[in-house]
């Protein structure tokens, strides 16, 4: 794309004054430039994608080789059943509990006063020690 | 038989490294002989680039080497895909535009006058230091997009694909910015027509 017009004076002097490179840095610069670079950590190249799924072939194929075992061990010694029916009595306690609750949350919907907060808890503990 | 061939020759100028590349390639592989003749290539395009735009010499020096510095850090990552002109540019810009940031958050310098191009040279026919003065005033009213894409394509000679790569902008943005740009100039320098 041509932006200038070659017969156009002022399009020449722009040009020039473009072209024109006048400064040079001070003498010492490119000495001053590479001591800053002493300072800074000489950069490697990261290592190639090839190199990396090498290098972590061997982990990857142990971990591997050990979930297909693990699975293996499982599937013949399976696990017993962690949950166990509850008692009669254990399911009693979770009843009373949560009725004790239900009465606390009723508590905080209306009015809270000593005397209701101490009828819940002579409920509470007369349902437990019964 | 001639386009095949051609063909092949344009592929294999295509395939050879250029020498900067190579420098920053052999710097990333540990050897640090060919970073001294980098510099001293690229130091005085640099110089005027940034100078062009900061109108300050030593800042234009610290911003010299700072850019160095980036390209430095940058060799390891440095993938020869694009050309060498638009990534030491692109480093350059953003190093140009963090100057601008902090310079708009800290107090206006003093501007040492015998810092400036005018008084290095004034032994010089007055008609040309004023073109010279008028010219660095117009670039500096330009806003900095049009700048840089001017400098680029007019002081470093870089093509319109270098300069949307190193400006991170469309093609069409950058031939918009370099029109307005040169209308600008064209009307702040009119009088030296």
């Amino acid at each position: 794309m041509k932006t200038t017009n070659s017969s156009d004076p002022l399009d020449c002097k722009i040009d020039k004054l473009f072209a024109s490179q006048p400064l040079q840095p001070s003498a010492d610069f490119t000495d001053r430039v590479l001591a800053a670079t002493n300072g800074l950590a000489v950069p490697k190249k990261p290592p190639h994608t090839i190199h990396l799924w090498l290098r972590l072939a061997l982990p990857i194929a142990a971990l591997l080789v050990a979930a297909f075992v693990l699975t293996q061990w499982i599937s013949i010694n399976p696990a017993e059943p962690t949950t166990q029916t509850l008692s009669m009595i254990e399911l009693q306690e979770i009843f009373i509990l949560e009725e004790g609750l239900g009465g606390l949350t009723q508590l905080q919907d209306e009015d809270l006063s000593d005397i209701h907060l101490l009828n819940a808890l002579n409920f509470l503990s007369s349902e437990t020690q019964s | 038989m001639h386009s095949k061939m051609d063909e092949t020759t344009s592929r294999d100028i295509e395939d050879i490294e250029d020498i900067d590349s190579v420098c920053l390639r052999t710097l990333a592989e540990g050897d640090h002989s060919l970073f001294r003749s980098l510099i001293e290539r690229w130091q005085n395009r640099l110089i005027n680039f940034f100078y062009r735009s900061t109108q300050n010499l030593t800042d234009a020096e610290d911003l010299v080497q700072e850019t160095f510095l980036d390209l430095y850090k940058a060799a390891a990552r440095y993938q020869n895909k694009g050309t060498f002109n638009a990534f030491i540019f692109t480093l350059a810009r953003r190093r140009l535009i963090d100057s601008y940031r902090k310079r708009a958050s800290r107090p206006l310098d003093f501007i040492d006058p015998t810092d400036s191009f005018m008084q290095q040279h004034s032994e010089q026919a007055d008609r040309s230091l004023e073109i010279e003065d008028a010219f660095q005033r117009a670039l500096a009213t330009l806003p900095e997009n049009q700048r840089s894409a001017i400098l680029l394509l007019k002081q470093q000679e870089l093509s319109y694909d270098e300069i949307a790569k190193s400006l991170n902008a469309s093609l069409s943005s950058v031939k918009t910015w370099i029109h307005r740009a040169r209308t600008h100039l064209r009307q702040k320098l009119k009088d030296f027509a």
